[in-house]
């Protein structure tokens, strides 16, 4: 630590103005110049010639130019004493100058330090600046990043939920189309099952008005005639309008007491044959009205074959008009 | 006639060496305190035995001698601080330069 010197200009003008008058009258009277004194002399005069150092310590130097002045013109006895002062007030104001020269540059070094802690937090905002600057560009970047990814992830939804809903719907489309189909089929069934059932209806009502097969009246007999289209052709098999008449027909019948079954064809193919289909055509009829219900012991099924015929074989409507089954009741 | 006892030479020249003391001077310096309290040892003994011009004679030196340690001393003390504040600002400026706006 540097201890601040005291300075008293008014002081040492005066005294130096004193000192001068002094050392002029003292140098008067002795001439001779005391080499140590001129050494020391020229150590100040040097001091002074030091523009760095030419105006410090002007105290310790007017005491140095005092205590010089004085060994100048010291008598022999007390020139040991005046040189002890003269050294030490020369080396002091050397020293002394030289450490205000020092304290002057410490407080230059002072001024320098705060100008580079001035510079250095200038380049502290500076850098906080362009860091905040930075967090920013970076906060911001990132909400816009939330933001894509945000609508890439509502698009993404909005596409699964679109594909989902297809899904859903193209299921929909197949259930309803399966439904449909089902549906159909339940139509097309149940159109089939109708389409049986009015026919069905038809062929009752068919039978119903050809319940009974066309009759004639022969005396007490009643004959009835199947035409030969309730067979199949070279067949013996009665068709289903014909077993309805047949089961009218039983109906008719049930109070009677004899039922004649007479089976006919027409003269095409050999006789046999035709007596054989005639057989078998007139035990067809007499199954069917036993099956509806006519005791067996009343029926009588007789083949007749080609042997009756009822008009000329020549022309097909001759041949299907003998083609025929008679039931003749008594 | 006999002569008054150099109280204000004594006092002065004690007063130079407690401050001299004071700085707590080191090598050159401190030899220089060494002196000056020697030759103040030597102006309380003059001054015990009344011989005051030898009191004064020493006092003065001493006074001079405390004085020259005392600059000595804050010269010392002035270039420490000098070294210091300039390897403090150098050091200042390293890391200055160190700062990332500067790296390359």
């Amino acid at each position: 630590m540097i201890r601040p010197l005291r300075h008293d200009m008014y002081l040492l003008q005066v005294i130096a103005m004193a000192v001068g008058l002094w050392t002029c009258t003292f140098a008067i009277a002795a001439p001779t110049p005391d080499p140590d004194a001129a050494r020391l002399a020229a150590s100040l005069a040097t001091l002074d010639a030091d523009p760095t150092l030419a105006d410090r310590a002007r105290l310790e130097r007017f005491k140095a130019a005092q205590a010089v002045a004085t060994l100048q013109v010291a008598r022999s006895r007390d020139r040991a004493h005046a040189l002890v002062l003269a050294e030490a007030w020369v080396a002091a104001a050397q020293d002394a100058a030289q450490a205000e020269a020092l304290l002057e540059q410490s407080r230059q070094l002072d001024r320098e330090r705060d100008q580079i802690m001035v510079e250095a937090s200038r380049r502290d905002a500076e850098l906080a600046r362009r860091e905040a600057d930075r967090l920013r560009m970076q906060a911001l970047a990132r909400e816009e990043e939330a933001a894509r990814l945000a609508q890439q992830q509502e698009e993404d939804r909005l596409a699964a939920e679109t594909s989902a809903a297809d899904a859903d719907a193209a299921n929909a489309q197949a259930t309803q189309a399966m439904k449909l189909a089902e549906a159909r089929a339940r139509e097309t069934e149940l159109a089939r099952k109708e389409a049986e059932l009015i026919a069905a209806v038809a062929a009752d009502s068919a039978g119903d008005e050809a319940a009974l097969p066309p009759s004639r009246r022969s005396g007490k007999r009643t004959i009835y005639t199947l035409p030969g289209s309730a067979f199949g052709s070279g067949s013996a098999s009665l068709g289903a309008n014909a077993q309805s008449s047949l089961r009218r027909l039983a109906a008719a019948v049930s109070g009677k007491r004899s039922v004649r079954i007479e089976a006919h064809t027409d003269s095409q193919g050999a006789d046999a044959s035709n007596l054989a289909l005639s057989q078998k055509r007139a035990d067809a009829v007499r199954q069917a009205l036993q099956g509806a219900g006519v005791p067996a012991a009343r029926l009588v099924a007789v083949g007749k074959g080609e042997t009756d015929p009822v008009t000329d074989n020549a022309s097909a409507a001759g041949r299907a008009r003998n083609r025929r089954v008679e039931i003749i009741v008594e | 006639m006999a002569a008054e006892p150099p109280d204000a030479q004594m006092t002065s020249a004690s007063l130079a060496i407690s401050a001299a003391a004071r700085l707590e001077p080191q090598g050159l310096a401190a030899d220089l305190l060494t002196q000056a309290r020697q030759r103040y040892g030597l102006a309380s003994d003059a001054f015990g035995r009344k011989k005051y011009k030898d009191a004064i004679r020493f006092a003065d030196e001493a006074r001079a001698i405390a004085d020259q340690s005392a600059a000595r001393a804050r010269l010392t003390d002035a270039r420490a601080e000098v070294e210091e504040k300039q390897a403090r600002n150098a050091d200042l400026r390293r890391q200055l330069q160190m700062q990332p706006e500067n790296r390359q």
